[in-house]
């Protein structure tokens, strides 16, 4: 579980708070808010890559900054909208990066690694891609590799930042039910900001909300689209 | 073909030319050598002549060759890691000016502390980590390439200016020591001294064999290598460390070599075609071997015609080939 309590973000002061936020296991949550309003802010926050400002996360019970980069690497999977692919790395190999916080110190790949690299790979679907450079794949085919990436490194909570930014419409929802499906089976808690107001609603996603005034605050799936843009002002 | 055999193949070719290049480098000079004397001299060195002219003059320079190419090579390869950025190499980042500067304070103006080779190797690592740390500095602040390549030629040329003013009121012996040293000059360095080169670059190599993780990692951006457990203020000091090392101590005793570091690290990833250190950090030892042991045969040819410092050459072969990197890359950098 993952939960954050009485929680002020932002780089120097507080932008947005939350009073109690959690993620278990199997949710799959949208973080829906306007350009600005500190959706990202609250990922980097809760990832441990920017330090909270007051109040508190845990992640199974153990206060975040008490994880080391390495331990907390085991812990969660991070996916940005932005790659755009490495000249000369191929899928594979990209896919293979997610094993290293469990790779010996001359970090070397062993036949399991690969073994779970091949298995991520077929499990989003994209096995045909292994061999190909990442810097020659669509947009779709790259978040993807990218949510291979992430399922390699085996980490009960994956998020990601708006991945559909750049997708058309036939793979935002190809990519939104293979969410929805590695959070039931394979027990993720899946936390992914997204401007897909009308997707969050048609997969009845449960909300973490960040209005304008900046209270973030958990709600149930919305029915209608003019009620949650309404939240959001 | 699987690429792990292809690499192999490629790296087996560069090992035997490598030795190719050694025996015909041993071979060739003023003096004649025939092959039997090359090898009772490598085998049994005897009180000839043909013994001197290759532990004296022949072997010293083309091993020194092997070790600039290879420390060059794999300083630039952790350069453009670190960077995340094609364009960079401890030459254009200012790293090897920062070596020059102590080299030249030290040369011209006669201060000794431990002996003059502990002196010279503790100099040039010095200044080369130290403008490495600088650079870095500014890398933090500036995330366009092009910015960072002129800081780094701006502030060679900064320390070029204190080299020219140490220069001018220095005594015309020691000026002209350090413009050979500035040639870039492989024929300096003395069979005794290759030992001690060897050791730091191996030392060099080693620790950037420990670095094989996180280096591929932070291919993906500090981001992501972060999100991966990497910590990033540990790769910028290890990376800046062994490539101050490495730099620093091929610097110190051969001069700044140019384009080298730049140049091969590229050319190798384009060769192997993966992102995978390991590989990379052998490819880029033997590569850069090879092209600077290639470079100095060049020069040693072409010795009896017109004389060629070292820099001169990699200089040549180098500005071609950036100006065509700059020109492929300029929509992705900048």
């Amino acid at each position: 579980m993952l939960q954050a309590r009485q929680l002020h973000i932002g780089y120097t002061e507080s932008i947005a708070s939350a009073e109690s936020l959690t993620l278990n296991q199997g949710d799959l949550v949208a973080l829906v808010g306007r350009n600005g309003s500190g959706k990202s802010t609250l990922l980097q926050t809760l990832r441990g890559s920017l330090p909270i400002l007051s109040g508190s996360v845990r992640i199974d019970g153990k206060e975040l900054s008490h994880w080391s980069p390495q331990s907390l690497a085991t812990k969660i999977a991070w996916l940005n909208a932005h790659f755009v692919g490495v000249a000369q790395l191929q899928v594979l190999d990209y896919v293979l990066l997610g094993r290293t916080p469990y790779l010996g110190i001359l970090g070397s790949a062993r036949q399991a690694d690969i073994q779970v690299a091949k298995q991520a790979l077929k499990r989003v679907g994209a096995e045909h891609l292994s061999q190909k450079f990442t810097s020659s794949l669509s947009d779709g085919e790259r978040q993807l590799v990218g949510l291979a990436r992430a399922l390699a490194q085996d980490t009960p909570y994956i998020f990601l930042d708006e991945p559909t930014a750049f997708l058309d419409f036939y793979h935002r929802k190809q990519l939104f039910t293979l969410l929805k499906e590695l959070a039931t089976s394979e027990q993720k808690g899946i936390l992914l900001s997204t401007h897909d107001l009308d997707l969050v609603i048609a997969f009845e996603l449960p909300l973490w909300l960040v209005p304008q005034n900046g209270i973030i605050r958990a709600h149930e799936p919305m029915q209608s689209r003019e009620a949650l843009e309404a939240l959001l002002i | 073909m699987s690429q792990t055999k292809s690499h192999l193949i490629l790296l087996f070719s560069a090992g035997v030319l490598l030795l190719v290049v050694l025996l015909l480098y041993l071979k060739t000079g003023y003096f004649n050598t025939t092959w039997e004397q090359i090898f009772q001299a490598l085998t049994n060195p005897r009180d000839e002549v043909s013994s001197t002219v290759v532990w004296s003059f022949r072997l010293p320079r083309i091993l020194m060759a092997f070790l600039a190419g290879a420390a060059l090579s794999v300083a630039g390869m952790l350069m453009q890691n670190l960077f995340q950025n094609t364009l960079a190499g401890p030459d254009v980042l200012g790293i090897t000016s920062g070596s020059s500067l102590l080299v030249a304070l030290w040369m011209m103006t006669g201060i000794t502390a431990l002996g003059s080779i502990t002196d010279l190797i503790f100099l040039g690592i010095l200044g080369a980590m130290g403008m490495g740390a600088i650079m870095l500095l500014f890398a933090l602040k500036l995330r366009s390439a092009v910015h960072l390549l002129l800081i780094g030629l701006m502030l060679s040329s900064f320390i070029g200016a204190i080299i020219a003013i140490i220069q001018a009121s220095s005594a015309t012996q020691d000026l002209q020591q350090y413009v050979f040293w500035n040639f870039g000059s492989l024929q300096r360095v003395t069979i005794q001294q290759i030992p001690w080169i060897a050791v730091i670059t191996s030392l060099g190599v080693i620790l950037s064999l420990f670095q094989v993780r996180v280096l591929n990692a932070m291919v993906l951006g500090e981001d992501i290598a972060k999100s991966l457990g990497v910590s990033i203020r540990k790769v910028r000091i290890m990376s800046i460390l062994i490539a101050g090392i490495l730099t620093g101590v091929i610097t110190a005793f051969a001069g700044p070599i140019a384009f080298v570091g730049l140049a091969i690290p590229n050319v190798t990833k384009l060769l192997m075609k993966t992102q995978n250190h390991r590989v990379l950090l052998f490819s880029n030892i033997l590569f850069g071997a090879l092209f600077l042991g290639v470079c100095d045969f060049a020069i040693k040819l072409l010795e009896s015609y017109v004389a060629i410092p070292l820099n001169a050459l990699t200089a040549l072969l180098g500005v071609p080939f950036v100006s065509w990197m700059i020109l492929k890359n300029r929509h992705v950098t900048g």
